[in-house]
């Protein structure tokens, strides 16, 4: 069967608040992810490996690391001549103009560059989604279902239906019911918030629907329209499929991939995640590490000891420091004799020799972001320089420098917080 | 001044053996992500040189593959870039590149018609971090129609060079190649810059080999000068010199993690790297898409390659995807590409385990060619609980201990 012509559009422009001081300089599609990738590596592969050669991302918030990572596309087959990889950022214009105000839209004030493209369908994706998906069989389903639109959707435990748009689905797999995060439920599948439509449909819909909603979201308002006119089916997606939607789900997802046979498959030769390259050289061990049971990227200098984490590229680990299950970006230095525990450290941060991170009582959450930190874990933002020998607890919040005046030489009781006040997330 | 490089990196490289069956010396593998020649690559683009010839002949598929439009070096450029050059038919009487300098002289209308000055011509199968700049800068102040770096070696290295001798104001006076023992202190690296209308002059028919017959007529007029050059340089001359430069990598790892000098090269899709619970990886240098469940020690582990529980690799050189089976020991070997070791199997080292028998297929053993060490060509397999001693040379895809 030939799959009519498919443009994908990824939505790249959420906030990401969740994500606390991770996304305080990123979009979250930006953020690292597995050491070496960011998390729109996995879209964005998703894409070429599934045929699809003109990829439009809308971005809005902090989308400078974004748009230098991607660049012209290359490091996925999309520096072409015709189609390729496109960013499209809220802009001024000859009608009025302003910014996205909700997912759906920033697709509607896209609708002059949807008229013009020449494709059937229009594959509507994510930015923030970590899995791979081959988007053929979405779209063979979705050409075989006779509906206008389709959603992707993921099996989901009973308990987690409050997270996720929940749908109910007949027989033929036309959905007959959509709750937005239900307290209960009898469903359990989820949107994965990956959609397919049909591409006059879509833009007659979008018209039809921004009248009546400024925000317009798809969440909220066009997927329940669609569900009461019957116009919209669900492919079930059997893979696995992950929103990194919290700080705590990101934590997780990212140890996870420590596992013996980790669900998200990166080690399949044929089929690797593609990221923008780098130039580092391999890592190099000296005889004193030990490392077990960690990701270590190219780049990486490793002298003590590392257990249960993931270390990104260039990262230097000193003479008797010790690492565990922890997170550490690009270019973090652990000082001799520091240790670092259940921790997340943003890229450049440096640990100064024989401090101490990310020990204490998990049950004190941190004060300034409750809602957000209170799982056992410490947050240290970009660039960060903790002092030589000072303690850090857990669920604590620490960015910036003893130069900016915003870390003292001191220690940092559990749950609290060295962070500037305009950086308050 | 305006330089034109030229890169010699059409040797077949017979040394290297079992290594260059399948590839062209300048691409063999080295230092966990690396080719031979990314090392002078990278020299040329930090020196500011990005006019690049690489004039290949022998397999030049493994050359091509890796440098490409010249991408990670940022030769892929509107004006000058990098490009390959093999020998082709030009109408007249073809042959193929029968000398460093027929190799140059077959390529006369690209100097010819490069608006450069200054040719630098270069060897592609040598390690070594040099910034051209003093070089190119010392043979303009002096002036002399040819500039050759060189490097003092020890006595006992001597029999291996071009050895030259070097007067007090910097000319080259003599040149001896590779004598039995000899008293000039320097070491021709096989570096050379050349006057461009001088060079266009001195090609020619008959002409093959860049010493003997474009370097050699010079000395008596006194019109070869010496840039004596102090950092690191190694010839990959033999699988014993590819093996030792190698692991000296473990003691001199600035070669490749300057941060000012990086190293560039192809770039690599592959996952991090995962040492898996209860690996032990010390002293090594390791790639990504690495899966390391055993023990790496003393090793390079180039990307892709998976060791399994229980295996042990010591004193090694493991190129990309080779698997390393369960309980297996590796010791003092270099395994090519895509290489399978068995189960418990045993390669390398003082010879435990039954060793491949001298006549079976595939395997010899000359014991002084490579210094002990085992070496295993691509796609070479050995079975489970099979030995192949440490010497023994594996032709690329043979089968060792395959069962009867």
């Amino acid at each position: 069967m030939t799959l009519k012509r498919t443009v994908v559009f990824i939505l790249a422009g959420g906030v990401g608040k969740r994500l606390s001081l991770l996304t305080r300089y990123r979009a979250k599609p930006a953020v690292s992810f597995g050491g070496k990738y960011r998390i729109i590596d996995f879209t964005l592969t998703n894409c070429i490996r599934s045929g699809i050669d003109e990829v439009y991302i809308l971005t809005q918030y902090i989308s400078r690391s974004l748009v230098r990572h991607i660049g012209i596309g290359k490091p996925w087959d999309m520096d072409r001549m015709t189609g390729g990889l496109h960013v499209l950022h809220p802009h001024l214009g000859y009608q009025a103009a302003d910014w996205y105000r909700g997912t759906a839209d920033a697709i509607f004030q896209n609708i002059p560059v949807l008229r013009k493209l020449d494709c059937e369908n229009v594959l509507i994706l994510s930015g923030d989604h970590v899995y791979l998906m081959d988007y053929r069989e979405f779209i063979e389903f979705h050409e075989g279902s006779g509906k206008p639109a389709s959603v992707g959707v993921v099996g989901v435990p009973k308990g987690m239906t409050s997270e996720f748009g929940i749908a109910t689905v007949d027989r033929a797999g036309a959905i007959t019911k959509f709750e937005e995060k239900p307290k209960e439920s009898s469903g359990t599948l989820a949107s994965m918030g990956i959609y397919l439509f049909n591409k006059e449909y879509l833009i007659s819909l979008l018209e039809e629907l921004e009248a009546k909603h400024g925000d317009l979201d798809f969440g909220k308002h066009v997927i329940p329209r669609l569900v009461s006119r019957k116009m919209i089916s669900a492919f079930r997606f059997p893979g696995y499929w992950l929103d990194i939607g919290t700080l705590k789900s990101y934590y997780r997802a990212s140890l996870e991939l420590l596992a013996e046979r980790p669900r998200l498959k990166l080690y399949r030769w044929s089929s690797p995640v593609l990221t923008a390259p780098d130039d580092s050289p391999p890592f190099v061990v000296t005889k004193e590490a030990n490392i077990s049971n960690s990701l270590v990227c190219n780049g990486c200098f490793v002298r003590g000891e590392v257990r249960s984490s993931i270390l990104s590229p260039g990262v230097k680990i000193e003479r008797g420091a010790r690492v565990e299950n922890s997170i550490l970006f690009h270019d973090c230095t652990i000082g001799a004799g520091a240790e670092v525990y259940n921790a997340i450290v943003d890229k450049g941060c440096v640990v100064g020799a024989r401090a101490k991170v990310g020990l204490g009582d998990a049950g004190v959450a941190n004060e300034l972001q409750p809602a957000y930190l209170d799982f056992g874990v410490t947050l240290i933002g970009k660039r960060t320089i903790i002092p030589a020998g000072v303690r850090i607890g857990t669920n604590c919040l620490v960015s910036g420098t003893i130069d900016d005046g915003i870390i003292p030489k001191r220690n940092l009781p559990d749950g609290g917080y060295f962070v500037a006040g305009e950086m308050r997330p | 001044m305006k330089t034109l490089v030229l890169i010699l990196a059409g040797g077949t490289g017979e040394e290297l053996s079992v290594l260059t069956r399948h590839r062209a010396k300048t691409a063999v593998p080295f230092g966990g992500r690396y080719r031979v020649i990314d090392f002078c690559l990278s020299n040329c683009v930090h020196s500011g040189l990005h006019e690049i010839a690489v004039l290949a002949q022998y397999s030049p598929k493994s050359l091509i593959d890796h440098i490409g439009m010249g991408k990670p070096w940022d030769l892929d450029r509107k004006t000058g870039g990098g490009y390959i050059l093999q020998p082709t038919h030009n109408g007249e009487a073809a042959t193929w590149y029968l000398g460093t300098a027929d190799a140059l002289f077959q390529n006369i209308d690209l100097i010819k018609n490069s608006k450069a000055d200054t040719i630098l011509v270069l060897s592609g199968d040598q390690i070594y971090v040099m910034d051209y700049r003093p070089l190119l800068g010392y043979h303009l102040e002096k002036g002399r129609a040819v500039t050759l770096a060189i490097k003092e070696v020890q006595a006992s290295q001597r029999s291996r060079f071009g050895m030259v001798r070097r007067s007090r104001d910097g000319r080259i006076t003599a040149f001896r190649e590779k004598p039995a023992a000899s008293t000039f202190r320097f070491a021709s690296l096989g570096i050379y810059v050349f006057r461009r209308d001088f060079l266009i002059d001195a090609l020619g028919p008959g002409k093959t080999n860049i010493v003997f017959d474009v370097v050699m007529p010079l000395l008596k007029c006194g019109d070869v000068a010496g840039y004596a050059f102090e950092g690191y340089w190694e010839d990959i001359g033999s699988i014993q010199s590819y093996y030792r430069s190698s692991l000296q990598l473990l003691r001199n790892r600035l070669l490749i993690t300057d941060p000012d000098w990086p190293i560039f090269t192809k770039g690599n899709e592959l996952p991090p790297a995962r040492c898996a619970d209860g690996s032990r990886v010390s002293d090594s240098i390791v790639a990504d898409g690495c899966v390391v469940k055993g023990e790496v020690t003393g090793s390079i582990l180039f990307p892709g390659v998976t060791v399994e529980k229980d295996a042990v690799v010591r004193d090694s050189i493991v190129f990309s995807y080779s698997r390393i089976g369960r309980g297996a020991r590796v010791t003092r070997a270099i395994l090519d590409k895509f290489v399978e070791i068995g189960g418990a199997a045993t390669v390398g080292g003082g010879g435990r385990g039954r060793a491949a028998a001298p006549g079976a297929r595939g395997a010899k053993r000359p014991q002084d060619e490579t210094g002990g060490v085992a070496v295993l060509g691509r796609g070479a397999r050995v079975s489970r609980g099979a030995g192949v001693r440490g010497g023994t040379l594996v032709e690329p895809h043979s089968r060792i201990g395959s069962r009867r």
